[in-house]
């Protein structure tokens, strides 16, 4: 089953090939003809991503409360241990919690999508809870980023000291996964993700950098446009709609701060810098 | 022989199955290997071909695939169907016969047609927990009854 992930709405994507199934083949009407290239998939419908909100929705809800009916049944037909229920039931309310929590980002994001002028209360958050919440990211994509072979350096210890910031926890817990969502989709195999962060002016300003597809100069502000993907995440195939980034800014700047794409020589690296006010 | 310790192989990269899935396994008096990936999976199969094998269909797809595409193939990028192409070719040329039960998070009708279609005999089951666990519970009680 797949765990919740941070939302992102998504379009169709042509099927994958298959050692079973293949791909839609070229058609040829006639031997020797040149084949008739396969027609272009047609453009999502006007709401799509209404559509694709709700379809999502469902399933990162499913997962969760799947464990707690197994959970539950498994107490019900006495399959646990009697010393061990309450360790269960614990494990049932953290499940219920992930998904309520799931709920009411779902919640704020509608929020965003239907007043996007809208700026969100910002309270004042210690930023040593902006960094657990970059470590439970990471452990959410853990599986896909494992997968990839990709690791992460979260510098805790030194982002841990750094001032209190204003901020959304929803908003922030939602441009993490966001962007750990891309890394899993766009980082390079065996790479490392690294997350730091330094006090700038009246601003605490997170680095998220990692190899991967490399983002051209021309498209480092496009990105953040809705539904913009650039030619190289065209090229590769990746699954994707050009929407989380522009998720990401519109929460980060609903909170008056920002987040910005800046240019990586040398490795080709993504580098994204996302700033917070510092509360005074 | 009867009531012999049935073995079960779980593939799944969601963690949270692991602990219901233990007490399940426990009460039935099953051997649980639980794995997440593919080489793991690979791995525990080649040492040992369990009796039952519970495969998450969708692991390695993309979130476009999990949600909404229409599929019109099996795509070979899942980790999942990999694994089960692994165990049949496996099981092909050895004697264990391993029964293999393939779900997902999701009720993807054509999913399960696609499935059911490139791999006769896999039991495909629903994003149904009664009818997950009742398939299970069978599967293990045959094999107990072995």
């Amino acid at each position: 089953m797949t765990k919740p992930k941070g939302f992102v709405i998504r379009r169709k994507a042509e099927p994958a090939g298959g050692e079973e199934g293949k791909r839609v083949p070229s058609q040829s009407s006639e031997p020797g003809s040149p084949p008739v290239p396969a027609p272009e998939p047609a453009p999502p419908p006007a709401n799509y991503f209404d559509a694709a909100f709700l379809d999502n929705l469902a399933h990162q809800l499913i997962a969760p409360l799947q464990c707690i009916e197994n959970h539950c049944q498994n107490i019900l037909d006495n399959r646990v241990p009697p010393d061990r229920v309450n360790v269960r039931l614990r494990e049932v309310v953290g499940h219920a919690r992930v998904t309520i929590s799931l709920a009411q980002r779902m919640r704020f994001l509608h929020q965003l999508v239907t007043n996007p002028d809208e700026h969100y209360q910002v309270e004042q958050v210690p930023f040593h809870k902006i960094v657990s919440q970059w470590i439970d990211g990471f452990n959410n994509y853990q599986p896909a980023l494992k997968a990839k072979g990709i690791n992460v350096d979260i510098h805790h210890d030194e982002m841990n000291g750094l001032s209190d910031v204003l901020a959304t926890p929803l908003a922030v817990q939602q441009v993490i996964m966001n962007l750990y969502d891309n890394a899993a989709k766009y980082a390079r195999d065996k790479c490392r993700i690294d997350v730091s962060a330094r006090e700038r002016g009246s601003f605490v300003e997170v680095t998220f950098r990692h190899p991967g597809v490399p983002i051209a100069e021309e498209y480092r502000e496009r990105i953040f446009d809705r539904g913009f993907r650039s030619p190289a995440v065209e090229k590769i195939r990746a699954p994707g709609t050009g929407v989380g980034l522009w998720v990401c800014r519109r929460l980060m700047r609903a909170m008056k701060g920002d987040i910005v794409c800046v240019p990586q020589g040398l490795h080709g690296e993504t580098e994204f810098r996302l700033s917070w006010q510092i509360a005074k | 022989m009867a009531n012999r310790k049935v073995s079960l192989l779980v593939l799944d990269d969601e963690p949270w199955n692991m602990s219901w899935l233990e007490d399940f396994a426990a009460s039935e008096g099953v051997e649980l290997r639980m794995v997440s990936t593919y080489d793991e999976a690979v791995q525990e199969a080649s040492k040992e071909a369990p009796d039952i094998a519970v495969v998450d269909i969708m692991i390695g797809a993309t979130s476009e695939e999990v949600v909404g595409v229409t599929l019109a193939s099996v795509p070979a990028e899942w980790v999942g169907l990999r694994f089960v192409r692994y165990l049949r070719a496996t099981l092909a040329r050895s004697k264990d016969k391993t029964a293999i039960i393939v779900y997902t998070v999701l009720d993807r009708d054509e999913l399960a047609k696609v499935v059911e279609d490139a791999f006769q005999g896999v039991y495909c089951v629903k994003s149904n927990v009664e009818h997950f666990r009742g398939t299970l519970l069978a599967a293990v009680a045959r094999f107990k009854q072995k």
